[in-house]
């Protein structure tokens, strides 16, 4: 059996009308129609003519998915996740007292920043980009925020919850299950550790140990981000490798 | 109409013309693309790529925006709504038609589906 004969019956197939879904879907459906089209037999009999047209619509269909790869949405967004976490953790764990909840607060529109910044410069490059998932408009939103207040909710929340707010709204808007995934995770560590408001309803006391274990977990959780990052990207190499081939 | 759709709607030419499909497929993952993208990874002229943005924007298929860096311009492509919709639909009719062929080869004994 050929791995095209492997493929299950389209109609027991689920409809999927988001656009990544759609577009799989659409060259899934494109493929099995020229499958049907050329038995095992008959394909041995295919003109060149249209043997070539069978290729365009594999290439086409490896196209559309290295579209998706170069945009590198995962490694990215994890990349600065993890970066800003672990900002956190470690001004949490050498920072001065008294401007540690100063600096923390810009790590949000920071890490929100250098990434808009990153995904732009990739997309004119490329002439690729997400549509409408708001990259700049988190950092302009964060950096009003510091200016408006956010030095008092990063520290009645955590900084790393807000951080992980912003990463799991563009994990959603990029349909990334792993960048949104994270996040969540993020977020219940960042209320359990950092946020003061929930620390006093659980009944934590505010203590130079208890903020040091805040600095632990908070830097552990940003090397796995990070390391998880460093996997997407050698996955997102390797899919594409194999795309090129 | 129904979600799996039939072989007798019609496959509306606007979309299922060979290189607007490939322009749709592209398009298709909610990413906007830039002109020359679309030109170098379709292996089309400016001309031929241009005459067919045309007929999908005139459809309202696509939208097309441009941006300005300095004296050099840049069009940005992406899908609409509708043509969200009616990408669905020609993979819904596709999906169909394979299925009929499906059974057709299965009611013929066709060994090799």
């Amino acid at each position: 059996m050929t791995e095209l004969e492997a493929r299950p019956p389209m109609s027991s197939m689920p409809v999927d009308l988001t656009p990544g879904a759609l577009q799989i879907s659409y060259v899934s459906a494109k493929c099995q129609v020229v499958d049907r089209g050329h038995s095992a037999a008959q394909s041995k009999e295919m003109t060149k003519a249209e043997d070539s047209k069978s290729a365009g619509t594999d290439q086409l269909a490896a196209l559309a998915m290295s579209v998706q790869l170069r945009r590198r949405v995962n490694s990215t967004n994890l990349f600065a996740y993890g970066s800003g976490s672990l900002l956190i953790g470690l001004v949490w764990m050498f920072g001065e007292s008294a401007s540690q909840n100063g600096f923390i607060a810009l790590v949000v529109p920071l890490t929100f920043g250098g990434l808009w910044a990153a995904t732009a410069m990739r997309s004119s490059r490329l002439g690729v980009r997400g549509y409408r998932i708001g990259y700049g408009v988190l950092f302009l939103l964060s950096l009003a925020a510091t200016v408006a207040g956010l030095l008092v909710a990063s520290s009645n929340f955590g900084a790393l919850t807000l951080l992980s707010v912003g990463f799991f709204w563009l994990g959603w808007r990029e349909r990334s299950q792993l960048v949104w995934g994270m996040s969540a995770v993020g977020f219940m560590l960042g209320l359990v550790t950092s946020a003061a408001a929930v620390r006093q309803i659980v009944g934590i006391v505010e203590t130079t140990r208890s903020m040091q274990v805040s600095a632990y977990i908070t830097t552990a959780f940003a090397v796995v981000v990070i390391a998880t990052a460093v996997w997407s990207m050698l996955d997102e190499n390797q899919r594409l490798t194999s795309i090129v081939r | 109409m129904s979600d799996k759709g039939t072989v007798g709607e019609s496959l509306d030419e606007v979309v299922h013309q060979r290189t607007r499909l490939s322009i749709l497929m592209l398009l298709g993952g909610g990413v906007e693309v830039d002109f020359s993208f679309l030109r170098t990874s379709l292996d089309l002229t400016d001309g031929n790529l241009g005459r067919h943005l045309d007929v999908l924007a005139e459809a309202g298929i696509i939208a097309v925006r441009k941006t300005y860096n300095g004296r050099r311009s840049r069009s940005w492509i992406r899908l609409t709504d509708y043509g969200t919709l009616k990408l669905g639909q020609e993979a819904r009719i596709l999906r169909s038609i394979a299925d009929q062929i499906d059974q057709v080869r299965a009611l013929n004994g066709d060994e090799t589906s």
